[in-house]
């Protein structure tokens, strides 16, 4: 399966993670994600917050440029998915936008007709590779592991994935897949503060902890996400929201490619884990502690 | 039509002034000088206003005085005014359609800018209407059709039985037509009604029982319209009445039925908060007061046998451990059930709806398992009346003792000559003991001997004897296949004393039976099987004198459940491992009643006839089929209702996934003394609920779901608060938008609530989730809400949400609507002929609306419009009888090449074709003159009466007076 990739810039960043783990899980479902040559920054929430125009501009031209290649183009990034779609969306609803991006385009010679397709990375793992294949290549099945399946907001609206903006499944059934134990999590799609964290950090930080408080009270192990600035919210402010609030939270919070790695049999650092700022140590050695049981039954 | 005067026409103008409405722009003088040098002018006038009675006196006057044969009136638009010009000229007896309207007004002084313009615009109209005034005839005025005195209505809920009472009263015959088994629609589900807190119950149940009673009215329950044709006073319709299988005036409604009835599904009625049996009423003050039966003999399991074996029957019998029953009930279809229980293929098993959830009913060891536990000996026989009628059977193979069977049951006297030395030898000869065991077989041969089948054996039937074996017999079944041809191509040939009376070939009898391919084993058994039953049937029919085809209808086939009803199987039911019997041997009773038990009642009644067996009044009729009537009537109500807004369309809500959130119809049924909790606010739990919050506008005043607002919901949220603060301590919310309390005593009703301490939040509520965020949240409902008179966001913590959900049009008002030929707007509710008014017609005469199926609505409105309705049904039929129109097609039948284009050109379904004549006819009466037909006829054979091709162009030509070739 041949995508064009376009990968954001917190996958050179912050997400590094997420990059490696993806890299590393890809060749086993036989994924060919193309980086897209050339592109740049969407712009992400923020700046969609400042100039919604001059933010379609700068996406439409990483749609143009990947017009190219004929793929659809796949993110991992739940801000940058939504630009995408937003984008391609805005454009054949309003002529006005469309005439404004023409023309930003064709003041570099570029051009875009507003028909490549965009996906997210969890739908191309889910629908195009398909539940059945990743199944079959599960070495280590996370068994008793139990993964609170956090979307984040982007993923699910206004232009998300299937399933839904109250209670989507995918992520459920793709840790399902894995072996693990999706648990009930009410708040899946509820937002974490994204970019607030920078701005209103008091907000920002509220949301998280009502987070976290959800995972504690589903039990869960660990956290699954989709979205880089959802990871880094979760995790590199964890602490802070342990000492204002008084609590006492210590959940590993993981990409669900590295949790594929880890069921696919890769190891910590082919998957980008120790990056974690919460440590991600003792999900590891259950994943692979975990996996032998399993092996040696 | 009379001929044209042969001199022309003198014809009147009168110019109006209209206030200033027309002289203000338009300079009427000059268009009235202008006027006078047009062509067959006599006189011209201008009038300040000539709709006026001295305006209208100017024209009869002017009629009578000069003999005026043509008026032309330039003035406003004829929807405004050309029946009062026109009822001008018939006072001063001129045909109506002599009268000639041009508008210079809406057309003209009204817009356009500069005077002068308009002035020239004015008399170019003006021209035009008179050189078509001069084309006009006259046409007839007085045909009139008779209206029916009979109303039909269409749904019984307070709005339907409100106006089938008013026209009843007034003497005339009413058909109320019904869906539902019983009548009351909505407002029987209610507890109280606002503002006056009225039990809905105690003020609609008088009524029900008036419509039950009224002489007047005759009430067409559990039945649906399915054609309407005809027009206004004369409509035909087609009324489909399901079958009840219970007769409505023997049952008592004593509901010794429901005893004894063993199967349970959720009770439609109490919106699924309680169970009901297969055999039910909605509620006890039900009118009709008789039960009903959810369809019996209609599980895929029985559609599959290839006999149509009570299948559902026997094994919910099984498993409520009537295993005697069970086998009685496998007898009254199955002739030889112990041979099917080794043989039979088990097509039952794979239509089995289990199997969508686990694995399908081991049914064939269940049937086997109940005829081991009940000996033939303590079968209950089966009473049939003695018809006194003999009938011979040659040969006592798997056919002929099937009809043996058959024929004893139906009363007939059944003796059976077999040539061998014992009966079944061709199908013993294929199964050996080992496949089917001799105990088996002889079981079957003692039940027929208990039914008093008579079965020789060592006493063959020569072909050439035949005619002598069969003399003292009324009815012949031959099943040996050289007899058959010899007696004449597979013939079971019924004689009654010296010659052949009848003769029915048996492939007839057998033709729509399922036809298996095989010809050995299992499945020629059973097809053997059915021949003989199908022939038994045959031939009681000619005994009896009943037509041949009677109780042969076509076999059905089982329906394959969509994927939706495979899905809901699956979530509705835990997975269990089937039950079988050890190998080789037979099953414990726990594990044969376990087995049984599995069965999900897909088919409702499974058909095991207990409720027959209780029935004292003998109300029950299981073989009731479905029937159809012809009405003929001059007017038609539509009160159909609506339906209420599907809470889980709005997935934030938690409807379906939070315990303890609940729509507005369970929150009634809650409180209704005869609901499921007994008229306690309950949680899940039992317990009473300690908070209560009531959302407003759910899927109302919404762009995602209804963009209406449903008119009633503030003010039953209101009653809703006011009973919970009544019933429990709780403290109660309502999470409103505005508060819309318009009617009489409606806002006295909310300020009294403000008084009972409810607490109103003014904002839409977000969400309802059971995510605790603390200690006080804990094992609660969250309701997040802007609450906007504060300017904060809250989060409310509640034991119990009720959403109050919105009103829509019912989900088949499309086809009811394409039925009865009227529009519906764009929110699905029928369309009325105007808004303000006229709410309660359509724009198709003789069919009114009234109620809900019209807009949301409460019960005084609805009330109102159904008097109102019923107004207009009985004024409508009070004239008797109603003018048509002249100005409709009409086709010359000379002229008419029966080419038929235009036949599928009428939006009236005004046109026909007479395919003897090979001519189309139009109907006057529906017709309303669009002129579509005219405008495509190839052969102008059909001319638009008071629109001629002569009368157009003389009016394009009049237009154009002043323009030059």
């Amino acid at each position: 399966m041949k995508c064009t990739y376009y990968p954001g810039c917190s996958q050179h960043s912050t997400a590094r993670g997420y990059e490696e783990s993806i890299q590393t899980v890809a060749k086993p479902l036989d994924l060919e994600l193309e980086t897209l040559d050339d592109w740049n920054c969407c712009g992400a929430t923020a700046y969609m917050s400042v100039n919604e125009v001059l933010s379609f501009c700068l996406t439409a031209r990483n749609l143009s440029l990947a017009a190219k290649a004929g793929h659809p183009v796949v993110t991992p990034c739940n801000a940058c998915f939504t630009n995408l779609r937003k984008t391609n969306a805005y454009m054949a609803e309003f002529p006005e936008v469309k005439a404004k991006v023409d023309e930003a385009l064709g003041a570099g010679g570029m051009a875009y007709d507003g028909k490549t397709p965009t996906k997210h990375l969890l739908q191309v793992i889910v629908e195009d590779v398909g539940l059945e294949k990743i199944r079959g290549l599960v070495k280590r099945p996370l068994a008793g592991l139990r993964v609170a399946p956090y979307y984040g907001c982007q993923i699910v609206r206004p232009l998300g994935i299937e399933g839904g903006t109250d209670n989507p499944m995918m992520l459920d059934h793709l840790l399902e897949a894995l072996g693990a134990t999706p648990t009930h999590f009410p708040m899946k799609t509820t937002c974490c503060g994204g970019s607030l964290m920078g701005t209103q950090e008091d907000v920002a930080l509220r949301l998280c902890r009502n987070l976290l408080l959800c995972a504690e009270q589903a039990k869960a192990d660990c956290i699954a996400v989709t979205c880089s600035l959802c990871q880094m919210n979760l995790d590199a402010y964890q602490q802070r929201i342990n000492s204002n609030y008084g609590t006492h939270f210590n959940f590993p919070i993981v990409y669900f490619t590295q949790l594929m790695g880890l069921a696919l049999g890769f190891e910590e650092r082919q998957l980008g884990l120790q990056r974690g700022v919460v440590p991600t140590s003792s999900l590891v050695r259950r994943g692979a502690t975990a996996g032998a049981k399993e092996a040696s039954s | 039509m009379s001929a044209k005067p042969s001199s022309p026409a003198k014809i009147g103008v009168y110019v109006c002034h209209c206030g200033t409405n027309i002289s203000g722009k338009v300079d009427v003088t000059e268009a009235a000088r202008f006027a006078e040098t047009l062509p067959g002018v006599a006189v011209v006038r201008e009038y300040k206003f000539m709709c006026s009675d001295p305006g209208q006196l100017l024209i009869q006057e002017d009629i009578e005085q000069l003999g005026l044969q043509r008026v032309v009136v330039a003035s406003c638009s004829p929807l405004m005014h050309e029946p009062t010009f026109r009822g001008a000229c018939e006072r001063a007896h001129l045909n109506r359609y002599l009268f000639q309207m041009a508008n210079i007004r809406e057309h003209c002084s009204w817009v356009t800018v500069d005077g002068g313009a308009a002035t020239e615009k004015a008399k170019v109209l003006l021209a035009g209407a008179v050189a078509r005034a001069r084309e006009l005839v006259d046409l007839p005025t007085d045909t009139v059709l008779p209206v029916g005195q009979k109303t039909l209505i269409v749904g019984a809920g307070i709005a339907g039985i409100q106006a089938a009472l008013d026209i009843a009263e007034s003497g005339r015959e009413v058909y109320l037509v019904e869906k539902d088994s019983s009548i009351g629609g909505h407002m029987a589900k209610f507890d109280k009604t606002f503002p006056t807190l009225d039990c809905a119950a105690c003020i609609l149940t008088p009524k029900m029982v008036q419509v039950g009673k009224h002489k007047n009215i005759h009430l067409l329950s559990y039945a649906e319209v399915e054609k309407v044709s005809g027009f206004v006073g004369n409509f035909k319709v087609t009324v489909r009445q399901k079958p009840r299988f219970v007769d409505v005036l023997a049952c008592t409604g004593c509901g010794a039925c429901t005893e004894v009835c063993p199967v349970e599904v959720p009770y439609e009625f109490e919106e699924g908060m309680a169970k009901r049996k297969a055999i039910y009423r909605n509620f006890p003050q039900a009118v009709p007061s008789a039960f009903v039966i959810d369809h019996p003999k209609d599980a895929d399991c029985v559609l599959a046998c290839p006999i149509e074996q009570d299948v559902q029957g026997y094994v919910t019998l099984i498993a409520k451990k009537k295993y005697k029953e069970a086998h009685e009930l496998i007898r009254r279809t199955n002739p030889l059930p112990s041979v099917c229980t080794w043989v039979c293929n088990k097509a039952c098993e794979g239509s089995c709806h289990r199997r969508y959830v686990d694995e399908p009913i081991a049914i064939r060891a269940l049937k086997g398992f109940a005829i081991d536990r009940a000996p033939i000996e303590t079968l209950a026989m089966p009473v049939a009346e003695k018809t006194g009628k003999k009938v011979l059977v040659v040969g006592a193979g798997v056919a002929g003792l099937a009809a043996a069977h058959d024929l004893a049951l139906q009363g007939h006297a059944v003796t059976v000559l077999e040539a061998g030395a014992e009966a079944g030898g061709a199908l013993l000869a294929e199964f050996p003991e080992a496949k089917l065991p001799r105990l088996a077989w002889k079981r079957d041969l003692a039940y027929l001997a208990r039914l008093g089948v008579s079965i020789q054996v060592n006493h063959p039937v020569a072909p050439a004897n035949l005619d002598r074996e069969i003399a003292g017999y009324d009815g012949l079944f031959v099943d040996v296949a050289e007899t058959r041809q010899k007696a004449g191509e597979e013939v079971c040939g019924i004689t009654r004393g010296q010659g052949p009376v009848g003769k029915l070939n048996l492939t007839d009898a057998a033709t729509a039976s399922k036809r298996i391919k095989a010809q050995k084993g299992g499945a020629a058994v059973l097809q053997k099987l059915v021949d003989g039953k199908r022939a038994a049937q045959a031939i009681s029919n000619f005994l009896a004198g009943r037509p041949a085809s009677a109780g042969l209808e076509e076999p059905r086939s089982p329906t394959r459940p969509s994927d939706e009803e495979k899905a809901r199987i699956r979530g509705e039911w835990e997975p269990e491992a089937r039950s079988e019997p050890a190998e080789g041997g037979a099953y414990t009773e726990a594990d044969a009643v376990r087995e049984a038990s599995r069965c999900i009642e897909c088919g409702v009644c499974c058909g095991c006839r207990e409720c027959e067996k209780v029935c004292e009044p003998r109300a029950i009729h299981y073989d009731m089929k479905e029937t159809r009537q012809e009405l003929e009537v001059g007017a038609i109500l539509l009160t159909t209702g609506f339906e209420s807004f599907d809470a889980r369309r709005v997935p934030q809500y938690g409807y379906g996934r939070l315990p303890n959130v609940v729509t507005a119809l369970e929150f009634e049924r809650m409180n209704s003394a005869s609901g499921p909790t007994g008229g306690r606010v309950v949680m899940a739990s039992g317990e009473a609920p300690r908070s209560v919050g009531i959302i407003h506008c759910v899927g109302s005043r919404d762009e995602n779901y209804n963009r209406h607002c449903s008119r009633v919901c503030c003010m039953y949220a209101l009653k809703f608060a006011h009973l919970v603060k009544e019933k429990t301590s709780a403290e109660v919310y309502n999470f409103y938008i505005d508060m819309r309390c318009f009617g009489k005593g409606y806002e006295e009703f909310y300020q009294r609530l403000l008084e009972e301490d409810v607490r109103f939040i003014r904002g839409r509520a977000a969400s309802v989730s059971d995510m605790a965020l603390s200690e006080a949240e804990k094992g609660k409902l969250i309701v997040r809400v802007e609450d906007t008179l504060v300017g904060k966001v809250r989060r409310v913590p509640l034991d119990m949400v009720v959403l109050a959900t919105g009103v829509e049009a019912a989900k088949d008002s499309h086809d009811v609507a394409h039925t009865f030929a009227i529009s519906r707007g764009k929110d699905g509710f029928f369309l009325e002929k105007h808004p303000k008014l006229a709410p309660v017609s359509t724009p198709t005469d003789g069919i009114f609306i009234a109620g809900a199926c019209q807009g949301a609505k409460d019960i005084p409105d609805t009330v109102a419009q159904a008097s109102g309705a019923a107004a207009q049904a009985l004024s409508l039929m009070g004239k008797g009888q109603i003018q048509i129109d002249s100005a409709t097609c009409m086709v010359h039948a000379d002229l008419c090449a029966g080419c038929r284009i235009c036949n599928t050109l009428c939006p009236m379904s005004a046109i026909s074709f007479d395919v003897a004549k090979n001519k189309t006819v139009i109907n006057d009466v529906l017709c309303k003159g669009c002129g579509t037909c005219a405008a495509a006829c190839p052969s102008s054979a059909i001319v638009a009466r008071h629109f001629t091709d002569e009368q157009i162009y003389a009016e394009i030509q009049g237009v154009l007076y002043d323009v030059r070739a």
